[in-house]
């Protein structure tokens, strides 16, 4: 049984996958191009007009198979065990590249992704990974990880983040989700394991009264539920709790480069839609998006109290009104919608949806979350014992990082001076840090701060100052005398330094 | 002879013996972490409700779509 091959220029690609679904998947020429128009061409659509398509039949794809052999093999209907897979190179490739050793640097810097047809008629969407770098607007930052992949027997990598859509039977949207953010921490952090379907299943039986396929979707809870199994210390945030602090949350934790997922839904307003999707990046900040920032008010009386008392301004990053980078089920990889308007890319009937809920999946040893922790230090900066002069006006920029990556940013950040560099470099930090870097309107446009407080994410404890590591702005060090114990402030000149922004990625080559 | 290149101590041993060192222990200080200690006590008391109710609804929102 050989595989077939297929180059072909995208202008063409509506011929190749009528073709390749009636011939590889038996499906009726009427119904293939109603499957090409709805649920194919959406996608083709979004990527620039000199994309190339590489497909291949007799594809295992391991999603698929797991599917298949834990449940669709159990049917009547005879389905198909194999899948097709479409691969996508940026300008013209011909068939001799692929065997000429010389030509596999040019397609690798040609190499777009690919995505995963399986014979699940009509959900025929499988798995893909697309570079942004495909797509004809791409201004975004979000998650990166790097996939090792194959096409037409050739090794390549490509940069994005998967995707895949739903087959409503072993895959609804929340498992999809699930899955697809395993995928990603997977191939991202040693520390985590990829998730097939059945995995998911077997998982949720644990704490399920009935049988878990086919999938009637599941509840934040269930959700929640399995991603601590697959090894996360998750919090759950819902609307209604954290009212007015819930956008500038869900921001902060995209901030972090933590892919979160998102519940939408309008049964509150009448409707009957209820979808889980991930949030994996925003669009890149414009300067006017700055400018319309409003300060931060507070139902704390105390902080208020303080701010007007010192004529503190205080912005707050992550209320910055932007778009958000969603991968969603329903839709091709990377939609972009404001939290305001999560679905404005679907049919009137969802418009009434609202974000209700996000899982954060946290490193298990992130004790202090974020509603906490940008409370310590807009508590600290105002009311502690070493406070912001009065008539300030700061915006601050908050998030989670490894110290690693810190550490390696702030070693190769030419605009940090040397006392502070050594330093950050040499204090003793923990595995993950919350970071607020102190800057102002205007320099934030130039991606520059002029402050910095290092916050452990591993401590609870929020008594006298014991989650502070250091902090240094208003051209003062504040940090703990290492002997005495006791909290010092010292001298130091400071300069504006560049921000990191290791977090969200570009997705270059 | 190994020589030490870590900087840290240098720099704040520097800092002190130029007199730019204070210890934050000072009663307004101390009456300032005193007041965080309440803020963020308060702080703690609204997140623990916040995210045990958070829990608590999660299970009655069902993702089909």
């Amino acid at each position: 049984m050989s595989i077939s091959i297929y180059i072909e220029p995208i202008a063409t690609g509506e011929e190749l996958i009528k073709k390749l679904l009636q011939d590889e998947f038996g499906i009726s020429e009427i119904n293939a191009g109603i499957l090409f128009t709805n649920l194919v061409k959406p996608h083709f659509d979004k990527f620039k007009e000199n994309t190339f398509v590489l497909a291949e039949t007799n594809y295992v794809d391991k999603v698929y198979r797991d599917s298949y052999y834990h449940y669709y093999s159990s049917k009547l209907h005879k389905y198909k065990r194999d899948s097709v897979r479409l691969s996508f190179f940026e300008e013209k490739i011909s068939d001799t590249d692929f065997f000429d050793e010389n030509q596999h640097s040019v397609l690798q810097k040609k190499y777009r992704g690919f995505i995963v047809l399986r014979p699940t008629e009509p959900f025929i969407m499988g798995r893909s990974i697309i570079s942004p770098l495909l797509l004809k607007t791409n201004n975004f930052m979000f998650c990166v990880s790097k996939f090792h992949t194959t096409a037409n027997g050739v090794k390549f990598t490509v940069k994005g983040f998967p995707h895949s859509s739903q087959d409503t039977e072993t895959i609804s949207c929340a498992e999809t989700s699930l899955w697809a953010i395993m995928e990603y921490f997977s191939n991202r952090y040693s520390d985590y394991q990829p998730v097939l379907p059945s995995k998911i299943i077997r998982t949720l039986n644990q704490v399920s009264s009935e049988r878990q396929v086919p999938s009637k979707g599941l509840n934040i809870a269930q959700m929640s539920y399995a991603l601590k199994e697959f090894g996360f210390g998750t919090r759950i945030y819902s609307k209604q709790q954290y009212a007015t602090e819930f956008d500038s949350l869900l921001s902060c934790y995209i901030e972090s480069g933590i892919p979160i997922i998102v519940a939408i839904d309008n049964r509150h307003r009448g409707g009957n839609i209820g979808h889980a999707l991930l949030a994996i990046g925003h669009s890149k900040i414009e300067n006017n998006e700055i400018d319309a920032l409003a300060p931060y008010t507070t139902s704390n009386t105390t902080l208020t109290g303080a701010l007007v008392a010192k004529n503190i301004v205080l912005y707050d990053y992550d209320a910055i009104t932007k778009d958000f980078v969603f991968i969603d089920d329903n839709h091709p990889p990377y939609q972009k919608a404001p939290l305001a308007q999560p679905a404005k890319h679907y049919g009137a009937e969802w418009h009434t949806c609202e974000v209700t809920y996000f899982i954060a999946p946290l490193y298990p040893k992130i004790y202090l979350e974020a509603y906490e922790a940008k409370n310590y230090v807009r508590n600290f900066i105002i009311t502690g014992p070493e406070p912001l002069n009065n008539d300030s006006q700061i915006l601050l920029r908050f998030y989670l990082a490894s110290s690693r990556s810190f550490k390696d940013a702030i070693a190769k950040n030419d605009t940090v001076k040397e006392d502070l560099k050594g330093i950050l470099i040499e204090t003793s930090m923990p595995k993950f840090i919350w970071i607020a870097e102190v800057s102002s309107k205007d320099l934030i446009k130039e991606s520059k701060a002029n402050g910095i407080i290092i916050v452990d994410a591993t401590e609870a404890n929020i008594y006298f100052n014991k989650p502070l590591i250091l902090a240094a702005y208003n051209d003062k060090l504040i940090l703990f005398d290492e002997i005495s114990g006791a909290l010092e402030s010292n001298s130091l000149a400071l300069q504006n330094f560049r921000i990191f922004e290791h977090n969200l990625n570009d997705f270059e080559l | 002879m190994i020589n030490r290149i870590s900087r840290t101590e240098a720099i704040k041993a520097k800092m002190k013996q130029e007199g730019k060192v204070t210890t934050l222990d000072k009663a307004q200080h101390i009456s300032a972490i005193t007041t965080m200690n309440k803020q963020l006590e308060a702080v703690r008391r609204e997140y623990q409700v916040k995210d045990r109710n958070s829990q608590i609804t999660a299970s009655t929102v069902i993702l089909t779509a």
